[in-house]
């Protein structure tokens, strides 16, 4: 892996690692009460008469697996329960934290040394809107940063310096359907006092692909930022309700 | 299939359980006798982890009877591809219990077979014991 940091010309070796966990999530009581009933439904169905009889009569057992999925009240009752376990919780924290090391550049007689490192703190505050659709949400976010980077380069003396910064700030997101529309402004204090408004767009054409837009004012940019276009790919935000909760539902 | 010896002693039990992330469902059932090839359900539950023992046949003697037992393995959306659904087909394999106990050789485990679908995330496990 190489890149120029956005200091260097040309492209540099590092080494990083990083890791995230969700610390905390919490899920309505609502949302905790409609699994229950869905698994409870499903659950009655799948020891029903019906589904027993196919269960120890059909052969070969292998047999089962074409014919379990193929009832008409198996695909609803899963298909309610696979619908209320998407959703996503009420509230969720999540931390991460990373850090690349510099493994030195010979043509400008740098060594190998401190790159960056980074510790985020985010929150999630997320209302189901199920009124208007389904998939709707509305979403409060916060977000704590601590950045400590190495790699600023002197280009008089010729060698790397470390500024240290903290950023914080907030982000609305409206989600409908496939469309997100959102806005953040994050503040930047620290060796560095800047800020960072953006506004965006996204359109998931599918779990895997998205499409983003976006607007704004970067950090340390002196005009307005804007994105006309961009592509991810390789995504996939799936929610899940967690314990307590039935056997098999994650 | 399986075979063992019970005789007259009675009542026989089997124990089944398992450790798992899919939701999981055991159906017991025994030979009709007066309909060959069909099995009356005796028992259909949600499988859990620690599972308890249960008579065959009420209790009575069950020397000459077949007992089929199958649990139904539900990964709905846990497994995202095939290798993750096999890892986990094994990890259901290893943590499954199925034992019977009571007649001439006491406590014996149950060999089973096991059918999976990946494109249904689905998977059977089926044991067959004729008692003796």
């Amino acid at each position: 892996m190489d890149g120029t940091f956005e200091v260097f010309e040309r492209p540099q070796a590092y080494v990083s690692i990083g890791l995230r966990t969700r610390l905390l999530k919490i899920i309505s009581g609502k949302d905790y009460h409609d699994v229950l009933k869905a698994y409870n439904e499903y659950e009655e169905f799948m020891v029903s008469p019906e589904v027993t009889d196919i269960m120890l009569n059909v052969s070969p057992a292998r047999s089962i697996l074409d014919s379990i999925p193929k009832l008409k009240k198996y695909q609803d009752t899963k298909a309610v329960l696979q619908d209320i376990i998407k959703r996503k919780p009420l509230f969720a924290m999540d931390i991460a934290a990373a850090y690349s090391h510099f493994m030195g550049d010979e043509s400008q007689n740098l060594g190998d040394g401190f790159g960056r490192f980074g510790v985020w703190l985010s929150t999630d505050l997320a209302f189901h809107t199920s009124s208007v659709n389904h998939n709707n949400y509305l979403h409060f976010y916060g977000v704590f940063r601590y950045l400590r980077d190495g790699l600023n380069l002197d280009t008089e003396s010729n060698t790397l310096f470390t500024i240290n910064n903290i950023d914080f700030g907030g982000k609305v997101e409206i989600e409908w359907k496939k469309f997100s529309l959102a806005f953040e402004y994050i503040a930047r204090e620290g060796d560095i006092s800047t800020s960072r408004t953006m506004g965006t767009v996204r359109y998931a054409v599918t779990n895997k692909i998205a499409l983003n837009g976006g607007f704004g004012e970067n950090f340390m940019s002196n005009e307005d930022t804007i994105t006309i276009f961009g592509i991810q790919w390789g995504l996939e935000s799936k929610a899940s309700l967690k314990a307590p909760l039935p056997p098999g539902i994650r | 299939m399986d075979f063992h010896e019970v005789g007259v002693n009675k009542p026989i039990k089997i124990k089944v359980s398992i450790g798992t992330e899919a939701s999981a469902f055991t159906y017991i059932g025994i030979n009709d006798l007066s309909n060959p090839g069909k099995y009356i359900p005796e028992y259909a539950f949600g499988t859990k982890p620690n599972g308890g023992w249960r008579k065959v046949n009420k209790g009575e003697t069950v020397s000459g009877r077949r007992i089929r037992i199958r649990t139904f393995l539900d990964f709905f959306d846990i497994v995202n591809n095939k290798p993750e659904f096999e890892l986990a087909i094994k990890r259901a394999q290893q943590n499954y219990i199925l034992i019977l106990n009571g007649g001439n050789q006491g406590l014996k485990n149950l060999v089973f077979d096991t059918s999976s679908s990946f494109e249904t995330k689905s998977a059977i496990l089926h044991s067959e014991v004729q008692l003796t």
